[in-house]
């Protein structure tokens, strides 16, 4: 009893509870009405038999106990696959309105850090994950196990009621004694400490370990390097830990086993007893001996119900999401203003002693005193070794995050002065690990939604018209669904700008927009991306130097400071790094200079 | 493979023997665990199914006048009672160990095979993605099937128990169990339709995942953010997952309806059969009751059968028959391998005829072609996306068996070499490359498992991808966790993970064919500079590295140049081979190529003239 109260206690179960109701109302009312009915039902029929039996035995009407046993009988039997059902639906519903929360806590902060945040991450695992039937059978399952579990205890204890008509005593001794195992065995029940680092550790490499050996992303490269047998070892080693840490914790002891027998056996030999001595007395006639020794028997499921393990499995992820909604909010807020950003910039963007380091890395500074202007409708290039922090000046002009020190200003306005909204509809971004979305082309271009027509011409600009009908699902898990290439992606990736600046995207931010796409390819479109971009302000980070050189500016960037600044004529007249960079990627060509002057020629 | 093969491989293997080989299976990894669970199992069915017969005991010594019979029927009650108790909590144990051990052999079982197909076409299938999407949910309850049928032999044996106690007080009671017929039907009957909604619906699910994988994690945080798509996405995931509801949902109604109608019938029988004993027979009150008593017991054994019989039908055996299938799929991937591997390669690797069309698609990615990659060359693809190139590459490395044609290795076919052992051969990095979460010194060392935790080689490859600044830049070096959803780990750069991918690539320190896919894009100027330069002088040195074949895809031509054969694809044929000299000479397609991008630099060059 105890533990039973210490349990509803706990509030993830209540909270789970009231998400039910929150999901779909309607299914929750009706899973809890059908689950008190078949709670019941029990009980009624002990009664009903021992009418019947009553009735036998007087050789009286058999008509009306027979039509209770029948009634109460056949729905015994029908409400139970029909509580299956609404159960199933509801744990599928109560799934799917988790998801949307946790979706929604996800997408609806501006910034990114909560998406990045160690703190979050354990309860981020938890709640993306739990319904995938992993960690533990999905709601829709659980909810019967759930169900079965409550339907049990309530039998029980109403079948003990029964028992009070023949000895106020009995429902006491027989009832308490069948809990009693319940608090006796406590230990043995729900594993109380899953929680810990050892055990989430454990999960979360067991988890990684298979994913790599059966997702598609790790397959080819799990099979070049022979990672098979490696990879399933480990899953085995973490899985088996996992295990073992729940048998230890949820094992049978022996002496609270033996206890709780010694007081079954007990209960149950004086309850029957009790009842026997009784009938030899003649104080106890065959149609209540009938009834109560039915609800004794019936008792007994006092013991089999209860709260299921598998409520507790479904409550903590439950939890996990609320939680989240709660705490993701604050991480990715950012600070905003009023102001519109329509039309701007008009005069120039400009970075001014910008400091910034991730939320989640805050030891590492990554830009450093970053200065630098980039004249409004110009286009800048920004080059840099690997880490140098050339993505990051993309991601702070998307306002993803906040500097930590400086501002990033708009003709002379703190970005942070700006409607976060307002702002990024004027911006728009290929970032190098761009979305592949696994929907229709349209889609894929224009994610916000476009007319075709825009979707089309940007397309067709991008080089990539004709890859695909506009309705074709970009990825081969779909019925009539196509694979493209990684240079076709790319295409896709920057028509998706594209489109963004015909409907009205001023600023233009290219990462690496090349790097995937052939010869052909990069020479003919680039003319063309920067053609549509004419007037908009664009950025372009990159390694091709024959990429980089059509810009009105570049930048290199090192260390998180600019070193170079200025026309590709310029920096190659400087001589530093610039021309030591673009001299090593251009030598190879400049090496054969009799093939090269011919193809000179070639090109006229 | 043959198509007829092919056929086979489509659709599921029957149920019974695939359910066969599942408890087999488990008996292989835990025979005593399985022995006792089941025989306690049984045991736990007795005392129960006794319980309806000291009812009717009790009855008769009441009615008869039988002090003693009383007593003993009330004993036999209150032991009926405990021992039932007792021995389900004891069996469940049991059980739940059993279970415990044989999920982890299940689960690595689907793992293992899944992992060790030699080709990768299961990933890429549609049909078959969806049908490994859902076993690998399925491998959870996989390890419910062995209770699930312990429980169903337990209830049997119940069964028969009580049909025995009603045949005691008249043989036509018998026909009682007639009336389950209906319910068993529907319960065998009804979980393959519901099986069958949610594969419909499995495309939308799969969905639902990927928009809700899209909202949810950092890296497509960026552009979900400023495209403005968040709502949208909450909204088309849910759309998407209410289309696989819609299909499922309606199928559990209709099984709940015809499971109500089923029941309805036994209902009436029942109470047939007690209409039957209490006036036709004239049976005594004792008799009624354990009529009364055992037939409600039999629709709860029943009702209990048909629940866990449809619970295998439904996961179990449907389980079972994708894990058989999946057993097959990776017998019939395994090779007839009777050649063992070159110790060196003597002349090279040839293509003779070979054509390629992914499985399930009808066009030809690679058509008719005919390649010689002689030893100790390094040969650069070059062509326009979607050219066949990574294709290509893909097939060196075994990921697929050509549809016609043969790979030749020093003239014996590469199809009878075995992959594992071809691919221990290989090295190399890929533009798609995995971003393998572990400490820097694993996720380079993966490159070569033996070695994985030996310092020495993973700084050697680190060295040779010139990763260097890679490991320096990680605050413990080498030791720094890797993916900032683990403890201590940090993200690293795109650029950085493909550095280190390369270093991966470059820990074989003696393959016989190394295969680069774009692994550079990412990279700057002067690293990749440095590399190849470094990779040159390293191919020129002695030893087995003097007869390696180092096969690149790139597109940039002042890498490609350096290669001693170059290879032009276009719509999937090669249509130039020969060194950058031959190919400027011949002015074909490589040159035009060559000089669009080459005029991107020496535009300078001529200005400055």
């Amino acid at each position: 009893m105890l533990s039973v109260l210490e349990r509803l206690r706990a509030r993830d179960e209540l909270r789970l509870i009231r998400v039910l109701y929150r999901a779909d109302p309607a299914l929750a009312g009706l899973w809890w009405t059908l689950l008190v009915a078949r709670g019941l039902l029990p009980a009624l029929f002990a009664i009903a038999m021992g009418l019947l039996i009553g009735a036998v035995q007087a050789d009286g009407d058999l008509v009306a106990p027979l039509a209770v046993v029948g009634t109460v009988f056949v729905l015994v039997q029908v409400l139970s696959p029909v509580h299956q059902a609404v159960g199933a639906n509801l744990g599928d519903r109560t799934a799917a309105w988790l998801y949307d929360q946790l979706t929604l806590a996800c997408v609806s902060p501006p910034g990114m850090a909560h998406l990045e945040d160690p703190e979050l991450t354990n309860d981020i695992t938890m709640a993306r994950d739990f319904d995938l039937g992993i960690s533990g059978p999905p709601l829709s399952i659980s909810m019967d196990f759930i169900a079965s579990g409550l339907v049990e205890l309530l039998a029980g204890l109403a079948s003990a009621a029964v028992l009070a008509a023949y000895a106020w005593w009995a429902p006491l001794l027989l009832g308490g004694a069948w809990l009693a195992t319940h608090w006796l065995l406590r230990e043995s029940g729900v594993w109380k400490d899953r929680n810990t680092e050892v055990v989430r550790d454990a999960q979360r490499h067991a988890d990684y370990a298979y994913r790599l050996a059966v997702d598609a992303p790790s397959s080819k490269e799990l099979r070049l390097f022979g990672l098979a047998g490696w990879t399933v070892e480990r899953f085995r080693r973490h899985r088996r830990k996992l295990h073992d840490l729940r048998w230890q914790a949820t094992r049978l002891r022996e002496r609270p086993m033996a206890s709780s027998i010694a007081i079954v056996t007990l209960a149950n030999a004086v309850v029957f007893a009790a009842m026997a001595l009784d009938v030899n007395a003649g104080d106890l006639a065959l149609d209540r001996l009938v009834m109560f020794a039915s609800a004794a028997i019936a008792t007994s499921m006092i013991a089999f119900g209860g709260l299921s393990w598998a409520l507790d499995g479904a409550a903590a992820p439950a939890a996990a999401v609320l939680r989240l909604h709660g705490s993701m909010a604050p991480k990715g807020a950012l600070t905003t203003g009023p102001r519109s950003a329509n039309d701007l910039p008009a005069r120039e963007i400009r970075f001014r002693n910008v400091e910034f380091s991730y939320p989640a890395t805050p030891d590492e500074t990554v830009l450093d005193g970053f200065d630098l202007t980039v004249p409004a409708g110009s286009s800048l290039a920004i080059v840099g070794r690997n880490g140098a922090g050339k993505t990051t000046l993309a991601k702070l002009l998307c306002r993803l995050y906040e500097p930590r020190g400086g501002a990033v200003e708009v003709d002379g306005v703190d970005l942070r002065e700006f409607a976060v909204d307002s702002w990024r509809r004027r911006v728009t971004a290929v970032f190098q690990d761009f979305v592949r979305f696994e929907l229709p082309l349209r889609d894929n271009v224009a994610p916000a939604g476009a007319p075709d027509d825009v979707v089309r011409a940007a397309l067709t600009k991008a080089g990539a018209a004709g890859l695909a009908d506009l309705d074709t699902t970009l990825s081969r898990g779909y019925d009539g669904g196509t694979d493209l290439s990684g240079g076709q992606w790319q295409r896709i990736a920057l028509a998706r700008a594209l489109a963004a600046v015909r409907l009205g995207a001023g600023i233009v931010l290219l990462d690496e927009p090349t790097a995937q796409l052939d010869v052909r390819g990069e020479a003919e479109i680039f003319d063309r991306i920067l053609e549509e971009t004419r007037n908009a302000t664009t950025i372009l980070i990159s390694h091709r130097f024959s990429t980089v050189r059509h810009a009105d500016r570049i930048c290199v960037l090192e260390q998180g400071r600019v070193v170079e600044l200025g026309t590709h004529d310029e920096l190659m007249a400087l001589g530093g790094r610039y021309q030591t960079m673009f001299d090593l990627q251009a030598q190879r060509f400049e090496q054969g200079e009799t093939s090269a002057g011919e193809e000179l020629d070639v090109l006229g | 493979m043959s198509s007829a093969n092919d056929h086979d491989l489509d659709s599921l293997p029957a149920a019974l023997p695939s359910m066969w080989r599942a408890v087999k299976r488990g008996f292989a990894a835990e025979p005593a665990l399985l022995a006792i669970a089941f025989v306690l199992s049984l045991l736990a069915a007795l005392p129960d199914a006794l319980m309806a017969l000291w009812l009717k005991f009790l009855a008769d010594g009441l009615l008869g006048g039988m002090p003693t019979l009383v007593i003993a029927a009330a004993a036999g009650l209150a032991v009926s009672a405990t021992l039932t108790w007792v021995l389900r909590v004891v069996s469940d144990r049991t059980q739940r160990r059993f279970r415990d051990r044989v999920t982890i052999a299940l689960e690595s079982h689907v793992a293992e095979l899944q992992a060790s197909v030699v080709t990768v076409e299961h990933h890429e299938r549609p049909d078959y993605l969806d049908r490994l999407a859902i076993l690998r949910d399925q491998v959870f309850v996989l390890d419910h099937m062995y209770m699930s049928l312990f429980t169903t032999c337990g209830w049997i044996l119940r069964l028969t128990v009580t049909i025995v106690l009603l045949v005691s007080i008249h043989p036509a009671l018998a026909a009682l169990a007639l009336f389950a017929v209906p319910t068993v039907a529907t319960s065998s009957w009804r979980p393959a339709v519901e099986r069958a909604a949610e594969e419909a619906g499995a495309q939308a699910q799969r969905l639902a995942r990927h928009l809700f994988d899209t909202a949810t994690t950092a890296p497509p945080g960026k552009e979900v953010r400023v495209a403005g798509i968040g709502e949208r996405l909450v909204r088309d995931r849910r759309a998407a997952w209410e289309r696989w509801y819609g299909r499922v949902a309606r199928a559990r109604w209709g099984s709940a309806a015809w499971h109500t109608a089923g029941w309805a019938v036994f209902g009436v029988g029942y109470v047939g059969a007690v209409v039957f004993v209490s006036t036709a027979i004239d049976a005594s009150p004792g008799e009624v009751l354990l009529v009364l008593a055992a037939g409600s017991r039999l629709s709860a054994y029943i009702s209990a059968t048909v629940g866990e019989i449809g619970f295998l039908r439904g996961i179990w055996m449907d389980g079972s028959k994708r894990l058989a299938w999946l057993e097959d799929y990776a017998a019939a991937k395994a090779e007839a391998a009777d050649l063992p591997v070159p110790e060196v390669i003597g002349e090279g690797i040839s293509l003779s005829n070979v054509s390629f069309a992914y499985p399930g698609t009808d066009k030809l990615v690679l058509k008719d072609v005919d390649l010689d990659l002689p030893a100790g060359t390094v040969v650069a693809l070059v062509g326009e996306n979607g050219a066949g190139k990574t294709t290509l590459v893909k097939l060196l490395a075994k990921m697929y068996e050509p549809v016609a044609g043969r790979i030749l290795v020093d003239g014996e076919e590469l199809a009878r070499m075995p992959a594992p052992a071809w691919r221990q051969r290989l090295a190399g990095a890929f533009q798609d490359f995995f971003r393998f979460e572990f400490a820097a010194q694993r996720t380079v060392g993966l490159g070569d498992v033996p070695r994985a935790g030996e310092r020495a080689p993973v700084e050697t490859a680190v060295g040779r991808a010139g990763a260097e600044d890679v490991v320096a830049a990680l605050t413990d070096g080498l030791d720094t966790q890797l993916g900032p959803t683990w403890p201590n780990g940090v993200e690293v750069s795109f650029g950085q993970w493909q550095k280190l991918s390369l270093a991966r690539g470059f820990m074989r320190d003696e393959p016989l064919l190394l295969v680069l896919d774009e692994p550079t894009a990412a990279l700057d100027a002067e690293t990749e500079h440095a590399l190849f330069e470094r990779y040159a002088d390293a191919a020129k040195s002695g030893g087995a590295a003097r007869r390696r074949i180092t096969l690149l895809v790139s597109h940039r031509f002042s890498t490609v140049r350096m290669a001693d054969l170059i290879v032009v694809m276009d719509g999937a044929r090669v249509v130039e081979v020969g060194s950058h000299d031959e190919l400027m000479a011949a002015g074909g397609q490589y040159a035009e190529l060559y000089a669009i991008q080459a005029a991107a630099y020496q535009q300078r060059f001529l200005d400055g003239r």
